[in-house]
């Protein structure tokens, strides 16, 4: 019972999958009839083919549900040979009613009477015959692509005979076909979008025909991104339910909502993204150039700055103090006007370095793709006798490229990582040997004694581990400072109570916000010349013994 | 994406070039296309290449347990995967009726688990995996996979509890009580009685003596140590091409379940096979020694071993050994006998060892080989099956 439930809605969400396909290329179809009609009017002003378009919706979508129905017959079957003739009749028969419709039926009774006479010309006129060849082309794009959606479609049958591994359907084929067509149809309106974008420079009542046909060419490529991830879908769940994998209820849902987002993010991307340059390639190339410059002397400048102050301060040193006479002003260069040093609107400039930079990827990934995709020609490119060196110097060029990279990486990475390190962590701003401690605070100094207590502590084989605490360390370092028996450092020091001492007086020190006085400072250093004297003794008793 | 999507692309990049003016709908289309390509490749690839993969599961199990496996898969971008296909590869012998393939949609850091359980029905060294992932964009530009490497599972062969086996051994002074006093052992002292002129004066009990005012010397147990080293034999073309598969399976078994005997009685037994170890390239050689812990290692080599064409098992007997120590008892499982075999185990007789043979099925020219192996001393036995383990099972 659950199969037979599993198996429905796999049908029906493979129908509803197919026909929104169906809407979905209809509407590209309608486009492209769209662009057409323009072309048309553009030609001969006097065919008006607004209405053309949604009657492409109605056709492009008839052509296709009756490939559905007809998906069984082919050519020399008397049932597909029927349909066919009726489908086309339909079509003419209803295109000439609205034709007569549109124009006024007044028409219709004046072709009747002329219709046993001349039947021809009167039905099949000039702009008749334009609208059936736009209403056909639309027929047939339809016709095809929904032939290969069809291929793509789980039908209940088939699915059950593919599964026992009986035969396997192309699908991938399928879509591959559908990709290539509809790629195919879209370079054609890229073309005619292009032709009609030449005819508006010099025809300004076109301007409003290359609108419309540029809308078309973005509205067929988004549609055809989102029939290009309906048919992936389909395609994958077909293979999916074949090898009898289990997929989860939630795939379909979510293919559908990040594909619009994807789509989505994508159009924005593509709008936002510079689409026309103020300044030519070599003129960008040279701001950049003289931006590099600049940079570059600031720098310079930065550098030399202590010699040249230090060069001036010599030299203000020998100064005379006779006052000289100024000299007489020297005359200005007089700088023609209307000709500025390269000085531009910055964000113009940037605009146009997006752009550019832009361009140029894009060029030299679709050559890279293209070469990759087509190996035999970039095989046959690679024996040009100056291709060994092009590739080598561009792959040293690369090599240079990614160790800079690698080299500024590792830089900034740890100067961060230096940024991020507490200030516990950061090495001791205090400088061993050199630094006198009554210059410091009295809160600096008790640290300054702790810190030589580590020090010496380190020095004498009993060093502070990673992650102990200060009141660890103070035991640690008492139960290493045992001295023997018959070693007597001074009746009243307990050297315990010492280091604990300092312990605390540096934790307070070290962690409190209150003040530290002069006089806890005075105790710190007495504590640690204490234990100084004893770690001392210690290690004289310890040479002793060994 | 097929040959005409770059003829479109480079179309459009012509005209983006050339027709300076055209750029209003090219560039953005331009932008679209490329766009779709290089974010598409560039999310399914990422996410595919940072998802965390984690596969749980004892790596030991004895024949007959079930085995829980648990995958976790971890989405550690910051990119959603569209869908996501699993596939683990099972070795037949220990897949479940439902293999995990499944196909799902993981969030931004989003986790899935799978469970699935292993019965582990047969003996021998499985690779679980690889994990098969597959994904790729909403638009079919590419469809990156990934494989999980394969981690293994031992499964123990199968262990039938024996009770008691007649091992012969010469080796004195063990832990095993033996009968004959010829292997009296000096720490294990049983009595004390009245001294007999001839005893000698090392046994004299000086301390009892003292006691009871009377010369006492002391009774020792005989004991026995019993070092055994099995000799398996896993060359195919040793064994009926028939029943073949079958015997050395049953080989196995039998130096299994020999192997936890001995252990069990605090002994030491060590394994010499020609089979093939698929994590070894030489012929399996573990020497004799004591404890649970060898015992598993013992078990790991026989749950891998492989029978095939190897060198024959007289070879691997001359070469082996000669590492054994004085009273070693050698069990001898195979189930090809002839006089070569006899000859081995006659130069082991004169270094001390005992022998003990043990046949794998039907043989040919049983009888025969029954006779000969009477005639020499040697003792035989023969299983056709894991029931007629059942001698040993009183």
């Amino acid at each position: 019972m659950e199969s037979t439930n599993q198996s429905e809605a796999l049908r029906w969400n493979a129908r509803l999958a197919t026909s929104a396909s169906f809407i979905l290329v209809s509407i590209m179809i309608a486009c492209v009839v769209s662009t057409g009609v323009q072309i048309l009017q553009l030609i001969n002003p006097a065919f008006q083919g607004g209405y053309l378009i949604p009657i492409c919706i109605l056709v492009g979508l008839e052509a296709s549900s009756g490939q559905r129905r007809m998906k069984y017959y082919s050519f020399p079957q008397p049932e597909w040979i029927a349909y066919r003739i009726a489908e086309f009749t339909v079509l003419i028969i209803g295109l000439r009613f609205l034709f007569y419709w549109l124009n006024g039926i007044d028409q219709l009774w004046v072709d009747l009477g002329s219709w046993p006479e001349s039947f021809l010309e009167s039905v099949f006129n000039r702009e008749f015959m334009l609208a059936l060849f736009l209403a056909l082309f639309a027929w047939g794009a339809n016709h095809i692509l929904a032939e290969e959606l069809l291929l793509m479609e789980a039908d209940e049958n088939r699915l059950n005979v593919e599964m026992m591994g009986v035969e396997v359907e192309e699908r991938s084929a399928a879509q591959q076909n559908l990709r290539d067509t509809v790629v195919f149809i879209g370079s054609a309106l890229i073309l005619a979008t292009a032709v009609v974008r030449f005819a508006s420079r010099s025809d300004p009542a076109a301007q409003a025909a290359t609108l419309v046909t540029q809308i078309n060419v973005i509205v067929y490529f988004l549609l055809a991104l989102v029939l290009f991830s309906l048919t992936n879908f389909s395609v994958l769940r077909m293979s999916w339910v074949i090898q009898h994998g289990q997929i989860r209820k939630e795939v379909a849902s979510r293919w559908i909502f990040y594909g619009l987002v994807f789509i989505t993010l994508l159009a924005i991307l593509a709008s936002l993204l510079p689409t026309s340059y103020s300044t030519g390639f070599l003129t960008t190339l040279s701001y950049l150039f003289y931006g590099l410059l600049n940079v570059l002397r600031i720098l310079i400048s930065i550098l030399l700055l202590p010699f040249i102050l230090f060069i001036n301060w010599i030299m203000s040193l020998f100064r005379s103090t006779e006052r000289i006479e100024a000299p007489a002003p020297l005359q200005q260069p007089i700088i023609p006007p209307n000709q500025p040093l390269f000085q531009a609107d910055w964000l113009e400039v940037l605009k146009s370095i997006v752009f550019w930079s832009t361009l140029i990827g894009l060029a030299i990934f679709s050559i890279y793709y293209f070469l990759k995709e087509n190996r035999e020609l970039a095989a046959r490119l690679k024996r040009l006798p100056f291709a060994l060196e092009l590739v080598s110097f561009f792959q040293r060029l690369i090599d240079w490229i990614k160790r800079i990279n690698h080299q500024m990486t590792a830089t900034i990475t740890a100067g961060i990582e230096r940024l991020r390190r507490s200030p516990s962590e950061q090495p001791s701003s205090f400088t061993w040997g050199f630094t006198n401690p009554r210059n410091l605070t009295p809160r600096q100094r008790v640290i300054f004694f702790y810190l030589a207590m580590l020090r010496r502590g380190s020095e004498k084989g009993v060093p502070r581990k990673a992650g102990q605490t200060p009141y660890e360390y103070a035991q640690t370092l008492e139960h290493a400072l045992q001295l023997p028996p018959d070693v007597t450092v001074a009746p009243s020091v307990d050297i315990n109570e010492e280091i604990d001492s300092l312990t605390e007086e540096f934790v307070e020190a070290r962690y409190s916000r209150h003040e530290v006085t002069s006089e806890q400072a005075s105790l710190a250093r007495r504590y640690w010349e204490h234990i100084r004297h004893v770690m001392q003794q210690w290690l004289h008793s310890r040479k002793l013994n060994t | 994406m097929g040959k005409f999507f770059w003829f479109l692309l480079i179309l459009l990049v012509f005209l983006a070039i050339f027709i300076g003016e055209a750029g209003d709908f090219v560039l953005p289309l331009l932008y679209l296309l490329l766009g779709a390509f290089i974010f598409g490749r560039f999310w399914s690839g990422r996410v595919l290449q940072r998802l965390q993969i984690k596969r749980d599961f004892v790596s030991h199990a004895f024949l007959g347990e079930q085995i829980p496996v648990k995958i976790q898969v971890a989405n550690s971008e910051w990119l959603p995967i569209i869908w996501l296909r699993l596939r683990e590869s099972l070795p037949i012998e220990l897949a479940p009726a439902d293999t995990l393939h499944q196909v799902i949609t993981l969030g931004v850091k989003g986790k899935a688990e799978f469970l699935y359980k292993l019965d582990c029905r047969r003996r021998g060294y499985y690779p679980l995996g690889p994990l098969s992932l597959y994904t790729g964009d909403v638009i079919g530009l590419s469809n990156p996979v990934r494989v999980y490497g394969p981690e293994y599972l031992t499964v123990y062969p199968k262990i039938i509890s024996l009770a008691k086996v007649d091992l012969v051994s010469h080796s004195p002074m063990g832990t095993l009580r033996h009968i004959q006093p010829i292997f009296e052992d000096p720490s294990r002292v049983l009595g004390k009685r009245d001294y007999v002129a001839g005893d000698s004066l090392r046994r004299i009990d000086w301390k009892t003596t003292a006691i009871t005012n009377r010369l006492q010397v002391k009774i020792f147990e005989p004991s026995i140590a019993l070092e055994t080293a099995i000799f398996l034999n896993q060359n195919i073309q040793e064994f009926d091409r028939r029943t073949g598969h079958d015997d050395t399976e049953l080989g196995i078994i039998i130096a299994a379940s020999l192997a936890n005997y001995i252990v069990g009685l605090r002994q030491s037994v060590g394994l010499y096979t020609n089979g093939k170890d698929p994590l070894h390239d030489s012929v399996t050689a573990l020497p004799p020694r004591h404890g649970r812990g060898h015992l598993l290692r013992l078990l790991e080599i026989l749950a891998r071993l492989q029978a095939g064409v190897a060198e024959p098992l007289v070879q691997l007997i001359y070469r082996q050994s000669v590492h054994l120590s004085w009273g070693t008892t050698v069990v001898i499982i195979t189930n090809h006998v002839d006089d070569e075999l006899f000859d081995g185990l006659f130069q082991m007789r004169r270094r001390g060892m005992d022998s003990l043979l043990l046949l794998c099925g039907p043989v040919a020219r049983y009888s025969e080989i029954r006779h000969k192996a009477s005639y020499f001393g040697f003792p035989l036995y023969q299983f056709h099956s894991e029931q007629d383990l059942k001698i040993w099972r009183v």
